[in-house]
């Protein structure tokens, strides 16, 4: 079996390689608190690259654009994501297989091949750029992430609960709302945290679609970066990292909320 | 003549090129214990399906006391379903399982709570109302999707193998409450089984299907001692098979001759046979007396040897091989410690009216 | 005699509407610019001519998608060789750990993209991190010069896509018969023949998976080779970018798009078509 040395080396090299993944994330969170502007020589500690952010009015409009687009795209995509899985996960129909095909490709295709795509899609319709073009695009990418996520969760379902709903009276819609729904509830939520994620990480798509006045954190960061490094940066690259990790956290929650309910293994088939 | 109670005509259905009903016709009476049997596959839970309305047939109507509902969406129709493997809502508790068809036609909260707390004494389960569905055993299970299902007091009960997920001793018991159940109730149950004990055990009438046809219809006597064919005859119990012509037709009775050359009778009945492929005959059926014991004249007997004797506690099956190469499966009741059937040179009879023909 | 299932129609409707409308016609219309032709001043000129293609894998050009292919052929190797034991050792663990370790992984995920590459140019320029550290340790007298090389653009996607190798093949691991292991050593394997003749195999569908996951972002990379790579290290995207925005080349930038997206396009139905081979016994992993 296994020698002992081969498990050492097995162990020693995991434990590299999360650190290797860990390690750049707590450079950039360390030296936020750096008094050194340039070197990455450690001079002393300072809240003041932190102040500098909140002062920076650019950087609020940023943030708010991002939210605004992140919220909006986050809420249609949701809604029309989950109602496509449903209807994917039920129904045959002709012609399934292209649509099928047309829900996976915003997920593998290049981000950039969709950013010029939109972009040129806005320009030969005559769309001024603004907020809404941005959103436009992200529900565009956003839903197809969503009906996935769902349509995992739809998958595990028993599929003859439905069919007990209408033997006893309700409707098709009455079947989804009552009975569906409320046991999918897990895997919509967790798709709308992936869209709002996605979203608000988004630069190449933002970069293109985005009208002036409509600049996203993503590309403030950006512009920031190509004009030279600096600890503020540092800093709302951390604030960044700490907003993400409440999102996981609330993600986690959500999910607990339901195992613990036993509703989660009451519902497989 | 008073239009049937439940009428299916020429009810029809393909998956994917696949025939799974064949044009199926049936007549159902109010307040009868029903069963479609029939091996896998053979469409009779499709034709539930169609009945409840869950399932849209291709073809054909079905007549609930005169009206045709064919159209009428699973949801408005006057049937209820309890499912194979019960699809209770894992999200609502028990009290709310069961009222939700209720819910549905907005029955006010009062009677609800009158009427599902009924239902649960019924089914003995009064303490379990506020239980969560992932906490019940298979059993419990059962009982609660039976009551979701008949709180609404539908015209009829459609179950789907309703027990073919319990144990065996849990099984007999269900099939006894069933059966007072449903009597008590008189609701007209229909009931889908491959098992065809639990039919004969429990169905007023059976109807057995093959491959999208029924095959025969009528009371368990009638399908297990007058099998129409072969497919019927097999499948519900046990037969013995023999190839065999038609020689003889006379008032009494009419004769074949089996592959070894022996002529057997059969008596004869209103519309007797024009040919005959087969010979049949249960295992149950024989008489096992000395090779060389005399034999009445009407009886029909076949010399031979015992070849193998298979104990099974209250019976005994008995592999018999007839002196002209015919092979038999009998089967003995086991009284005390006697045991008549020891292998070797023997006579079996039997009598004419246990002799089955077939042409199909 | 069939009814009308308005719920049907309901659910599927307004996503396929949103997606063939504003996510379909999109890309048909870069499409169409692929063939047209670029005034003297930037505008489209509509035409019919192959010529954005041809000048594609023009020498000139043609570099730049080969670095891409072989930028991210190397990234994919790499995250191979460090992810496959990296999952094999989460498979060992006990189940607390492999959540611990499962979940570990994917934080970064959550995190923004542009601040982890952010992080490494940080750490790689002249002034950054590594070079600070290692020569106050006098392991180098001059500073390294990794930043904007083809080597700082390897790292950043290596770093990025780890988890999207380790993820598949852990889940192939996973799924692993171990008895098939046992049935192996039972029959006189040893340790390298049983991972040759058995394990690799039979976790073959994992490691295609995250070959795809890692090869195709890595193709089209814009952000990476962008900050890492500078401006002698120019991936397909940028060029892409490039002609979007500054050389005001719309039809060639088209036409690069979707030589992009025929090349992953086509990696896609080579997976599917391995994976239906293999579906019989295996089954595919995502």
């Amino acid at each position: 079996m296994k020698t002992k040395l081969s498990d050492a080396l097995l162990s020693t090299s995991t434990w590299i390689i999360f650190a290797f993944i860990y390690l750049p994330i707590a450079v950039l969170v360390v030296f936020s608190f750096n008094q050194e502007r340039i070197n990455a020589v450690w001079t002393g500690f300072t809240f003041d690259w932190y102040i500098r952010l909140f002062n920076d009015s650019s950087m609020h409009a940023a943030i708010w654009n991002s939210l605004v687009v992140g919220v909006a795209s986050t809420i249609i995509a949701t809604v029309l994501g989950t109602l496509l899985a449903y209807g994917m996960h039920k129904y045959r129909f002709p012609g399934k297989m292209l649509l099928q095909s047309i829900v996976y490709l915003p997920i593998i295709i290049p981000e950039i091949v969709m950013a010029v795509a939109m972009l040129s899609f806005y320009v030969w319709i005559q769309l001024t750029l603004g907020t809404v073009s941005i959103i436009i695009a992200h529900v565009s990418f956003n839903i197809s992430f969503v009906a996935v996520v769902v349509m995992a969760r739809l998958a595990g379902l028993d599929p003859e609960l439905e069919s007990a709903a209408r033997d006893l009276g309700a409707t098709p819609w009455q079947a989804f709302r009552k009975v569906t729904l409320p046991l999918i509830t897990p895997g919509i939520i967790a798709g709308a945290l992936l869209a709002f994620t996605l979203s608000w990480d988004d630069f190449l798509i933002a970069f293109f679609t985005a009208g002036v006045g409509s600049t996203t954190l993503p590309m403030r960061v950006y512009s920031m970066i190509k004009f030279g490094v600096s600890p503020e940066i540092n800093a709302i690259s951390t604030l960044m990292l700490l907003f993400s990790m409440i999102l996981i956290f609330v993600a986690l929650r959500i999910q607990g909320i339901y195992s613990a309910a036993g509703v989660e293994r009451a519902s497989r088939k | 003549m008073p239009d049937p109670y439940l009428r299916i005509h020429n009810v029809g259905k393909h998956y994917d090129g696949n025939a799974v009903l064949k044009g199926v016709s049936l007549e159902i009476h109010e307040g009868e214990f029903f069963f479609l049997i029939g091996p896998s596959g053979c469409g009779k839970t499709t034709l539930l399906r169609i009945l409840s309305g869950l399932l849209e047939p291709d073809f054909g109507d079905i007549y609930l006391k005169g009206e045709n509902i064919t159209d009428i969406p699973a949801h408005k129709r006057d049937l209820n379903t309890v499912f194979q493997n019960y699809a209770l809502f894992p999200h609502l508790s028990v009290f709310d399982n069961i009222a939700f068809g209720l819910k549905m036609q907005k029955t006010p909260k009062n009677e609800i709570k009158e009427r599902v707390n009924e239902m649960l004494d019924i089914v003995q389960m009064g303490a379990f109302g506020n239980r969560k569905i992932g906490t019940l055993s298979g059993g419990q299970k059962q009982r609660i999707s039976l009551a979701r299902a008949l709180v609404n007091e539908p015209e009829i009960l459609l179950l789907d193998e309703p027990l073919g997920a319990l144990d065996v001793k849990l099984r007999k018991l269900m099939q006894h409450e069933l059966k007072n159940l449903q009597r008590k109730l008189s609701t007209t149950f229909i009931c889908v089984t491959h098992d065809q004990e639990e039919a004969m055990t429990m169905a007023d009438r059976i109807a057995v299907l093959n491959e999208g046809e029924i095959y025969q219809i009528g009371t368990p006597a009638e399908v297990y001692n007058q099998p129409e064919n072969h497919f019927v005859a097999s499948f519900m119990g046990d037969m013995n098979f023999i190839e065999a012509t038609l020689v003889d037709t006379n008032q009494k009775w009419q004769t074949a001759e089996l592959r070894d050359g022996t002529r057997v009778h059969s008596v004869r009945c209103d519309d007797p046979f024009d040919q005959v492929k087969e010979v049949g005959v249960r295992p149950e059926c024989f008489t096992i007396l000395n090779e060389h014991e005399s034999v009445s004249p009407e009886m029909n007997f076949l010399t031979g040897t015992i070849t193998q004797h298979i104990f099974v506690g209250n019976m005994s099956y008995l592999l018999f091989e007839s002196d002209g190469g015919l092979s038999l499966r009998l089967l003995g009741k086991n009284v005390g410690m006697e045991s008549k059937h020891h292998t070797g040179r023997c006579k079996v009879v039997w009598s004419p009216e246990n002799t089955l023909f077939f042409d199909s | 005699m069939k009814r009308f299932d308005s719920l049907k129609w309901g659910s599927l409707s307004p996503a396929t509407f949103w997606l063939v409308f504003l996510f379909t016609v999109p890309l048909l219309v870069i499409f169409v610019y692929s063939f047209y032709e670029r005034g003297t001043h930037g505008e489209l000129i509509p035409a019919f001519t192959f010529e954005n293609y041809l000048r594609a894998i023009d020498p000139l050009y043609a570099g730049t998608l080969w670095r891409s292919i072989r930028i991210a052929l190397i990234s994919t190797l790499i995250t191979l060789g460090l992810g496959y034991p990296v999952a094999w050792y989460i498979a060992q663990q006990s189940a607390t750990k492999k959540q611990l370790f499962l979940f570990l992984l994917i934080i970064p995920f959550w995190t923004n993209f542009l601040v982890r590459t952010y992080a490494w140019i940080f750490i790689l320029r002249t002034e950054g991190l590594m070079n600070t550290t290692l020569m106050q340790l006098g392991l180098i007298q001059e500073p390294l010069q990794i930043l904007f090389t083809e080597t700082a653009v390897i790292i950043g996607l290596v770093y990025t896509y780890l988890p999207f190798m380790i993820l598949p093949i852990y889940v192939s691991i996973e799924k692993l018969d171990k008895s098939l292991v046992d049935a192996a050593i039972d029959l006189g394997a040893n340790a390298w023949n049983r991972f040759r003749k058995v394990i690799l195999p039979l976790t073959w569908p994992g490691i295609a998976a995250g070959c795809i996951l890692v090869f195709v972002p890595s193709i089209g990379a814009f952000i990476t080779p962008d900050l890492l790579g500078g401006a002698r290290t120019l991936m397909v995207g940028n060029l892409i970018q490039i002609q979007f925005l500054a050389a005001r080349d719309w039809p060639f930038g088209a036409a690069l798009a979707f030589i992009v997206m025929g090349i992953v396009l086509l990696l896609m139905v080579i997976y599917a078509w391995i994976n239906q081979r293999n579906t019989g016994e295996r089954g595919g992993v995502l």
